[in-house]
């Protein structure tokens, strides 16, 4: 069982953002002093309140030997790599950028970017920009999935805004878009739409929509139509 | 005034300790009391502060701690501190920068 000097002592280091090895230091010294005073008094009697101490050391101790003052950090760089790129980076709690194959941190920059403030072929982040990209801001050459996603090709979310095909509460596009406001040359919508043709979920066919889509654009990439076709599908509109 | 001089004092904790460690291996509560002693409660450091300045000093190889036992009922035994070589030619090294600052300080303060 603990004694009060040994927990007091513990109270105090989990207050002071060193390393392990120097709160080890700090505590086994802490608990030596305490016994130096041969007292029934409790510690925070014989030394003043766990804060205060920790404070006092907080102040004396090397600026070098503080860890990112509490914040915590976590650092890794995988060994292996691909074309001199580290094949996995993390870089946490530090401003730092994870750069790698696959990058995860605050900052990353990958192949397979996750962070914060992503940038990748996929991107994925809070702001995520990338050849296809997912986060709250989305923004994608191919593809944007998010809150708000932008992209040349394919765009989801809230809010979308897209060259060929935008999906959303709000979707606007050059060429279609699916929403409950749409804006298009195409679109298939339920409250508004601004466009050349406007066709309406709850009693327009879908065959009208996939003909007047058909002739429109004659060459609308597949990839395009076959999530078109999966949007329809999968609802009651 | 008070931020002042825990910065002017600060600034010699390192002499100060190695000087005493210089006249005779001591423990942590030693060093606090010997100090506290010898400057009449000018340098009258809480743990806090004389801690980290003999971490400093041991991880400069400048001191050293061995571990003694006392008495019977210490969860713990005592940890002392000596001084070391490096450290004995550290003080000198010291000792003379501190001369040599607190002569021209003087000397322009009176000019």
């Amino acid at each position: 069982m603990k004694s009060a000097n040994q927990k007091y002592a513990e109270q105090v280091v989990a207050l002071i953002p060193v390393d392990r090895a120097y709160k080890n230091r700090i505590k086994e010294d802490i608990i030596s002093r305490l016994e130096e005073y041969h007292s029934s008094a409790s510690p925070e009697d014989l030394m003043g309140s766990t804060y205060e101490v920790a404070q006092e050391f907080i102040e004396n101790i090397e600026p070098s030997a503080l860890i990112n003052q509490g914040k915590k950090t976590f650092n890794y760089t995988s060994k292996a790599k691909i074309m001199g790129i580290p094949l996995i980076s993390i870089r946490v709690g530090k401003f730092e950028v994870a750069k790698g194959i696959i990058a995860i941190g605050n900052f990353s920059v990958g192949v397979i970017s996750i962070g914060a403030f992503s940038l990748g072929i996929f991107s994925l982040g809070g702001i995520g920009l990338g050849v296809i990209a997912f986060g709250g801001l989305a923004l994608g050459a191919i593809g944007a999935f998010g809150g708000v996603a932008a992209a040349y090709m394919l765009a989801i979310g809230g809010v979308a805004v897209a060259h060929n095909l935008a999906i959303g509460g709000v979707a606007i596009a050059t060429d279609i878009a699916i929403g409950d406001v749409a804006h298009a040359k195409l679109t298939a919508y339920m409250s508004e739409y601004k466009g050349e043709f406007g066709f309406n979920r709850l009693t327009d066919s879908a065959q009208l929509f996939t003909a007047q889509l058909n002739k429109s654009f004659p060459n609308f990439p597949k990839f395009l139509k076959r999530i078109l076709d999966i949007v329809y599908s999968s609802t009651t509109y | 005034m008070d931020n002042l001089q825990k910065q002017f004092k600060k600034g010699v904790l390192d002499l100060l300790v190695l000087d005493l460690l210089n006249h005779g291996d001591a423990y942590g509560y030693e060093i606090i009391s010997q100090l506290d002693k010898a400057s009449d409660g000018y340098y009258l450091m809480k743990e806090g502060s004389l801690y980290p300045v003999l971490y400093r000093l041991e991880d400069k190889n400048l001191i050293q701690n061995y571990r003694q036992a006392s008495e019977a009922d210490r969860a713990v035994p005592r940890k002392y501190y000596k001084i070391t070589e490096d450290g004995i030619q550290q003080l000198a090294l010291m000792k003379a920068e501190w001369q040599q600052f607190y002569q021209i300080t003087n000397h322009v303060l009176k000019g």
